[in-house]
């Protein structure tokens, strides 16, 4: 029988170490939506996601008032839109109708996010792809919830540079079209290295092809609980540190595990896997950056940073794996700027930089996240950071994203306010040596020697 | 559907109609009831006397005072109950409410699954 300790510990991290599941992200397969016909394919979508989604959020509901536990975000990932658009779609402004219709779907399904306005160009452009990446800016400013993302480069194919160059000037144009706005369309498009079919987390998710016709993904969440357990093995060695983190992250996982499960098997769509990430957020407390003070960096940056990330996110991992039989997606701790207060207060001070989180990226988290750079940055520059970026995730057999917010009217200095959970960022300096030669240089750049294993 | 699958199933096989609460008499629902809040006198008469009222069977009950806040769980068996969990719970939180104290109702797999392998 569970101890009264148990309960009462379980209910401190829910209520005052904001324990949560950050997503219950459910994947729809739009293969047999397409259509020649741009009114009836966008008229197919439609019907598909609002029949297959439509108790989602109820459900979602359902289950944090049964548990107790919060189920902060309840969305939707698609097949990635440039295989759905590719016979209809002749012009950019057709693949925008697409986005328009997604965005319909999301708001009367009631999620808050949907993902899979997606082109997957990681060795080859298609014309669709060509004309769907040319339309990110036009969808991201005229839809609300419509979340873009791009796989540039994989290990098994190399990076594809041409379609990196373009991406800097298509982040670019996304900040442009919403610059009204601080440029917020840019904190729905993120490019990849690697791109995992399965992830639940935005603005990254979509529903890859090898993926059944409706899968559940569930993000975990937890880095208040990670902070609060760690503050009990102050000044341990890292032995007991990392089993510290072990034990917790495997807590915080059983939790996601269950409601995946319920969910699953109350909207009878079947389970696909845990984000074994920790997601921040811009609440007091629920901070990756306070983890690493915690351990006994002054900062999030400080030497050592590097060091406390990688066993953070190796240890989350282990604890992660024995809880769920199926994980999967991104699975490593976000990093996102904009997102984390304990970050923003170390850029703030001067402590983190572009390069440190660039060299962060290299042992565990995702990439480059919700970053604010000055409006004015060249497009070359954007595509060489990403470009740097990709290859960290090309030679570690990793997935790595960029997902950068040129604020269009805003320098170095500043600071950009997006709210909720996207929260505020202040605006960092990149490195101003031009890198527009190399960029153009165009082609594609092979695969690494590690990626031939047959 | 009322009650879980087995009820469901339970009701075919007997041809019961469908909103039949009988056979959820005999599956099991565990829930962990927790009240936490300022020591006062009543306290556990009022939940137990809201629980007995809705048919709830208390298994176990468990009290401790941690930083002089009362704490109390206990485990029931809401498969008796004609009311559904969503109204069960609610109405345990405006007992609390009333009480000064917060008063939660949660299935019992999520604490089970947390610290049990």
């Amino acid at each position: 029988m569970i101890s009264i300790y148990e309960v009462l510990e379980t209910n401190d991290m829910i209520e005052k170490e904001n324990l949560d599941v950050r997503t219950i992200t459910l994947g729809i397969n739009l293969l047999d939506c397409i259509d020649s016909n741009l009114d009836s394919l966008n008229e197919k979508i439609y019907n598909r996601i609002t029949t297959v989604a439509k108790d989602l959020v109820s459900t979602g509901r359902a289950i944090e008032n049964e548990f107790g536990i919060p189920v902060v975000n309840k969305r939707i990932s698609v097949t990635p839109a440039a295989l759905i658009g590719a016979a209809a779609c002749k012009t950019s402004e057709d693949f925008v109708t697409i986005a328009q219709t997604l965005d319909r779907a999301a708001k009367t399904t009631g999620v808050n996010f949907i993902g899979g306005y997606s082109a997957l160009v990681s060795k080859g452009m298609t014309e669709s792809d060509a004309l769907l990446i040319h339309s990110i800016p036009k969808a991201l400013a005229t839809t609300d919830f419509v979340c873009s993302s791009v796989n540039l480069g994989s290990t098994k194919t190399g990076i594809n540079m041409d379609a990196v160059k373009l991406m800097g000037n298509i982040v670019l144009d996304t900040a442009k079209e919403t610059a009204d706005r601080d440029s917020i369309g840019c904190a729905k498009l993120v490019v990849f290295c690697n791109a995992p079919d399965d992830n639940p987390f935005m603005a990254g998710a979509f529903h890859g092809v090898t993926e059944a016709d409706a899968v559940i993904n569930v993000g975990v969440s937890g880095p208040g609980v990670m902070r609060k357990a760690l503050e009990s093995v102050h000044g341990a060695d890292f032995g007991t540190l990392c089993e510290k983190v072990k034990k917790t992250a495997f807590k915080i996982t059983r939790v996601g595990q269950l409601v995946a499960r319920e969910a699953s098997k109350r909207l009878g769509i079947p389970f696909g896997i845990i984000d074994l990430s920790l997601a921040p957020t811009p609440a007091v407390g629920d901070s990756i950056a306070d983890i690493f003070e915690e351990m006994g960096l002054k900062r999030a940056g400080a030497p050592g940073t590097t060091a406390a990330l990688a066993l953070l996110n190796d240890q989350v991992k282990k604890g992660g794996v024995m809880a769920s039989s199926y994980v999967g997606g991104l699975s490593g701790a976000f990093i996102p700027v904009s997102e984390d207060q304990g970050m923003i207060n170390a850029v703030e001070d001067g402590a983190l930089t572009i390069e440190k989180l660039e060299a962060m990226t290299c042992v565990c988290s995702v990439g480059l996240d919700m970053i604010a750079i000055p409006g004015d940055t060249k497009p070359s520059t954007i595509s060489g950071i990403i470009a740097d970026e990709m290859a960290i995730g090309m030679i570690n057999q990793k997935t790595t994203a960029v997902r950068l917010i040129p604020v269009i009217g805003k320098g170095v200095g500043e600071t950009v306010e997006f709210g909720g959970l996207l929260g505020h960022a202040p605006v960092m300096p990149v490195n101003q040596f031009d890198c527009s030669d190399f960029i153009n240089r165009g082609g594609r750049i092979p695969a690494p020697i590690h990626s031939f294993k047959n | 559907m009322q009650g879980n699958k087995s009820c469901y199933y339970i009701r075919q096989f007997l041809s019961l109609p469908k909103d039949s609460d009988f056979p959820c008499l005999f599956i099991m629902k565990k829930t962990v009831v927790t009240v936490v809040g300022k020591d006062s006198v009543g306290i556990i008469a009022k939940v137990c006397t809201y629980l007995a009222n809705n048919s709830v069977n208390i298994l176990d009950i468990a009290q401790t005072i941690v930083d002089g806040f009362f704490n109390m769980m206990m485990i029931v068996d809401v498969a008796g109950s004609s009311k559904d969990f969503g109204t069960l719970s609610h109405e345990l939180e405006q007992i609390g409410e009333e009480m000064g104290c917060i008063i939660k109702a949660q299935r019992e797999d999520i604490f089970d699954k947390m610290h049990r392998i």
